[in-house]
């Protein structure tokens, strides 16, 4: 098994009274695609500020890379890449400029600059003013800034948002092909179909602590609910029943609608990562 | 530990950021053209204004009141100034000196203030002797008649209480007098743009440089998360702020040998002068790192920058009017900045004489601190 990337252990974080995260452990292995999911305000943000020391925690152990958080935060912040959820490009420059001057920071070859603009397709607007830029071209930048360096973990706040359908693929792409390559992905993000795409594993908080953490394909198999939805006409009128085939009398009464009313519609509905997310953080609809 | 490559690199982002901020070279231009225009501005003439035999045009002649120390009695004065004749009141040090003389405008009178010994008065408070002496240009006494007729009614409630002048021996001959002073041709406007309007530009750029520059670029680098950006990368948070500090520092001491160069380049090899500059521009750029840090967004440490500036100012005014404030203004660095510069500009000032400079160097030191305390802790977060 790989080493870990990074080490939570029973993380607080408080904001005066209020209990922003709850004894949160949690442990990513090194090449792992780690999805943090949770409802607005679960700790998501919070704990990633934590983790690139941008926040002292109340108590608790944080680990990145082998070094303790925040008190070697200088040895381990060359070790990861931040994409936060807002772009925080220098306005004045270009796309390019914005690049040139981490690479030079980074002390990497000038060449970096055009290999990493290129694979987030943006070679054509390097020379262009990030302030005429659009949301998603500023998104790739920012990505483009974050993994110019090979950084060993990557933290990504809402990867793919503000992008269109098909950049949107080349940067799921290339978060696979950073994590085939053993970069540590920890991200967070609301789009389930993503979580379900692209995440080796996931862990699921809500209101400052951890419910579950697991595999997406787990997460499906132990919390699928066999529901039927049936549309029948009774006494003149049209009716709709929701019916969970794991429960005895359901069953039944599903039979007894086959059996004596007209059946207008009977089809079985698809439980997928984002019925068990709002499950498990008790936000399904009833 | 500091690696001068970070930097470098670091600068080059600054004066890059710079370049592109057209309205900040603008600012740092309109400045230099100021100083420009005052130095080439001509002197205003006097030649169409000759005393004459009549009391109006005898009126007409501006009378400098000099003082070492000041007094009730003066503030009265102060406060009551005539409309004519123009008397300006004005501290020994304040006054133009060249090869140990005086150097006022060709037709202005002056009347020195001189403490004589303490006596008692009848109610047994202590008062001291005021000696006045007179000098007047030409080899007319009545020339100084006006400035006596609204002096010593003005000081009338003073004399009531035991305060004794006297006017020296021979007060309205000025070869009598004992005020080396030399009367030349130099016009009031001269001495304005060459020392006081210097002075006052210097302290102009300083603030703009130093703090009002460092304040805008600084909150707009927290505001739109660059500054975070920047301390995530291999680059410290010690070198960012001393990337900054450099930065600043360059502009503020650029802008300042341009104004000193135009305006009165004699000064330009005077250390004093450089010592008071780079004390002040410092301290400045740590009242500046200190608002950016604290203030929430780059609007509101805009305004928190210019609240700083006024809010000193109202409190070096209500220093000269209460004494509860005088203390505060002690604690203030830019207290010594103005009259040190003053100094410099009109004579050579030894370091080891400046007044206030030790006080300085240890308000600064103090704000040092306090600036990267908050750099730190509040900087980027």
């Amino acid at each position: 098994m790989s080493a870990p990337a990074i080490e939570i252990d029973n993380l607080v974080v408080r904001f005066g009274r209020f209990t922003a995260v709850d004894g949160l452990s949690l442990t990513v292995n090194e090449g792992e695609l780690f999805g943090f999911l949770g409802p607005n305000g679960a700790g998501k943000t919070t704990t990633i500020k934590v983790l690139i020391g941008s926040l002292r925690p109340t108590s608790g152990e944080i680990r990145v890379a082998g070094f303790k958080i925040p008190t070697e935060f200088d040895r381990v912040k060359q070790q990861f890449g931040y994409v936060p959820d807002t772009e925080n490009h220098v306005e004045e420059f270009t796309g390019r400029e914005n690049l040139e001057l981490f690479a030079r920071l980074y002390d990497m070859p000038p060449s970096i600059v055009d290999e990493s603009l290129a694979k987030l397709e943006l070679s054509e607007a390097a020379d262009v003013l990030v302030s005429a830029y659009s949301k998603g071209m500023r998104r790739k930048l920012l990505i483009a800034r974050e993994i110019m360096h090979r950084p060993k973990i990557l933290y990504f706040d809402e990867p793919t948002a503000n992008l269109d359908a098909h950049s949107t693929e080349v940067v799921r792409e290339l978060l696979r092909d950073l994590a085939s390559q053993g970069t540590t992905i920890f991200l967070t993000t609301h789009n389930m179909e993503e979580v379900e795409q692209i995440c080796d594993r996931v862990a699921i908080l809500c209101r400052g602590q951890l419910v579950e953490c697991d595999t997406p394909t787990n997460f499906v198999t132990r919390h699928a609910v066999r529901i039927v939805k049936a549309q029948f006409e009774q006494q003149g009128e049209v009716v709709r029943e929701s019916l969970d085939l794991d429960l005895d009398d359901q069953r039944e009464r599903l039979a007894e609608i086959i059996r004596t009313e007209k059946c207008v519609r009977v089809h079985s509905q698809e439980f997928d990562f984002q019925d068990v997310f709002l499950k498990i953080t008790g936000q399904a609809y009833t | 530990m500091i690696r001068s490559r970070m930097i470098k690199i670091l600068l080059d982002r600054e004066f890059r950021r710079l370049r592109k901020n057209p309205s900040a070279l603008m600012l740092l231009g309109l400045l230099s053209a100021v100083a420009l225009l005052m130095a080439t501005s001509r002197p205003v003439s006097n030649n169409g204004d000759q005393p004459g035999a009549n009391g109006a045009s005898q009126a007409a002649v501006d009378v400098w009141l000099i003082y070492d120390q000041r007094s009730r009695w003066l503030d009265h004065l102060t406060e009551n100034l005539p409309d004519t004749p123009t008397i300006r009141i004005v501290h020994r040090d304040r006054v133009p000196i060249e090869n140990g003389t005086w150097k006022l405008p060709s037709r202005d009178a002056a009347v020195e203030i001189v403490y004589g010994d303490e006596f008692e008065t009848s109610q047994g408070s202590a008062f001291g002797k005021v000696v006045l002496n007179g000098r007047y240009p030409g080899k007319d006494a009545k020339v100084l008649a006006p400035f006596w007729n609204w002096f010593w009614p003005t000081l009338t409630e003073y004399h009531t209480q035991g305060l004794r002048f006297e006017q020296s021996s021979e007060p309205f001959n000025a070869q009598a007098s004992d005020v080396p002073a030399s009367l030349e041709d130099t016009s009031v406007a001269d001495l304005v743009t060459n020392e006081l309007i210097a002075t006052m530009l210097l302290l102009i750029v300083m603030f703009f440089a130093c703090c009002h520059l460092l304040v805008s670029f600084t909150a707009q680098d927290r505001e739109r998360g660059t500054l975070a950006a920047l301390v995530l990368s291999p680059a410290q948070t010690s070198e960012i702020l001393l990337a900054k500090f450099i930065f600043h520092l360059l502009i503020s001491l650029g802008g300042c040998v341009s104004i000193v160069a135009i305006l009165k380049p004699i000064v330009l090899t005077q250390p004093v002068l450089w010592l008071v500059v780079l004390l002040t521009s410092i301290g400045l750029m740590c009242v500046g790192t200190c608002i950016a840090t604290l203030a929430k967004t780059q609007a509101s440490a805009a305004l928190l920058a210019l609240c700083y500036m006024l809010g000193g100012t109202v409190l070096f005014y209500l220093s000269t009017k209460f004494t509860a404030f005088h203390f505060l203004k002690q604690l203030a660095f830019e207290n010594y900045t103005f009259p040190i510069l003053f100094a410099t500009m009109k004579r050579p000032v030894n370091v080891f004489n400046a007044p206030g400079l030790g006080t300085m160097f240890l308000l600064v030191g103090a704000w040092i601190g306090i600036a990267r305390s908050c750099f730190y802790r509040y900087g980027w977060r």
